[in-house]
């Protein structure tokens, strides 16, 4: 069993009750800082990673516990308050008010992934070991409810790079807005020298003095880019069509709506989501926002990476 | 029989950018989709802003509408729509408790 590896064997599917219950503890790669552990059944692989290559980040935060049942994925208890995007059936609330999360597409096996310890511990119980890829939208999720449970930071729907001295660049939006394509470019344009944290989603911390940080993710896009590095924030670039590469100002009026759409709020907790929208005003009034009207070819990326760089408050 | 309309519990306000945010919370089932990672939120402009001052206690929509009016001059006509959309919206969207008394 290789924690950061691209995925693991499938289990054979009888797996001796005895072994189930003896668990074994697998420190998978770090996602924003955050450490996963997998508790495993014994003799049993293929969920202990990412799913994609993923080097991990550093670590500068208390693990996040993720325990494997094999068995049935039970709703007992649950209240279903919406529902989920595919492959994700439903969201759910425990009796303490703790979210889970619910999958039985299609008629495949259930999945449920529920509360333990809010921020801190979570059980991932599977009728039937799933198939390969599916690791990554559990994992994913699994970020999305366990980051601002702890207070530690939220998903973004965006993609992100680093600026030659460091510091990252974000371009949130939902799909099709262009972010996928920005990066590419900028990986087109530079390689490895500027590195692309993601083409689709990224972590965003606080550090301790309230300065907003981002983080890769290995949940990409079709461009593949998801790079285990993190930087403070300078500044946001809302991606438009546009012959001449130019970076603009963004009338106020958007602002609020492009960045706050983008963030991954705890919808089933009040104050988490109170929590959750300070962080995003601390982002909006810290962090320029700007356009960058591009038209798609060899170059672009050279041309905003010059133009912030220049504008980039020291 | 009156129907008043009032804030539900639960709706998370908060002033980001000079702009007010309305982000109900764990409000039935929604459109909400982790793959987009799209919330259902609501920016309120001035006169959403006044509607929902007003709905932090049992309101008529009549009345909204007339607190409108005063504070806008804006048409009767004008002022009933904008609210019936408002209320509508925020019903939908469960950040509104509905009153039958």
């Amino acid at each position: 069993m290789d924690a950061g590896s691209t995925g693991g064997r499938e289990a054979a599917p009888d797996v001796p009750h005895a072994a189930r219950e003896t668990l074994l503890e697998v420190r998978g790669p770090a996602v924003g800082g955050v450490p996963l552990v997998h508790r495993l059944p014994q003799g049993w692989s293929g969920a202990a990673s990412p799913g994609r290559p993923w080097a991990g980040s550093r670590v500068d935060d208390e693990p996040l516990v993720l325990t494997h049942r094999l068995g049935p994925a039970s709703v007992e208890g649950l209240t279903q308050f919406a529902r989920g995007p595919y492959p994700l059936s439903a969201y759910l609330l425990d009796e303490r008010g703790a979210p889970a999360i619910v999958s039985d597409v299609g008629g495949a096996p259930r999945q449920c992934l529920r509360t333990l310890r809010p921020g801190r511990e979570y059980e991932l119980s599977y009728e039937r070991v799933p198939e390969r890829g599916w690791e990554w939208v559990w994992q994913r999720a699994l970020f999305m409810l366990a980051l601002p449970a702890r207070r530690r930071g939220l998903l973004v729907h965006a993609s992100a790079f680093l600026l030659p001295d460091g510091r990252a660049v974000l371009c949130p939006g939902s799909s099709g807005i262009g972010k996928s394509t920005l990066a590419a470019q900028i990986h087109s344009d530079f390689g490895h020298a500027v590195p692309v944290l993601s083409d689709e989603r990224v972590v965003l911390t606080l550090d301790g003095d309230g300065a907003p940080r981002i983080w890769g993710t290995p949940w990409h896009s079709t461009a593949g880019l998801a790079e285990a590095h993190d930087g403070l924030l300078v500044s946001i670039v809302l991606p438009s069509r546009g012959d001449v590469p130019s970076l603009t100002d963004v009338p106020a009026g958007e602002i609020v709506p492009r960045i706050v759409g983008a963030f991954a709020l705890p919808f089933w907790d009040d104050v988490a989501t109170d929590w959750a929208l300070g962080v995003v005003d601390r982002v909006v009034s810290a962090v320029p926002v700007r356009r960058f009207s591009y038209r798609p070819r060899p170059g672009a990326g050279i041309a905003l990476v010059e133009a912030l760089t220049a504008v980039a408050t020291p | 029989m009156a129907t008043r309309y009032v804030r539900a519990t639960g709706v998370v306000t908060r002033r980001i950018g000079g702009e007010t945010v309305l982000v109900p919370v764990r409000r039935g089932p929604s459109e909400r989709n982790e793959a987009g990672l799209r919330t259902l939120f609501f920016l309120l402009n001035g006169t959403g802003e006044i509607l929902w001052e007003q709905l932090s206690s049992p309101q008529l929509e009549d009345d909204l509408a007339r607190r409108l009016i005063t504070e806008y001059e804006v048409a009767p006509q004008q002022a009933q729509e904008d609210v019936s959309v408002f209320l509508r919206d925020l019903r939908d969207a469960h950040a509104l408790e509905v009153l039958e008394e």
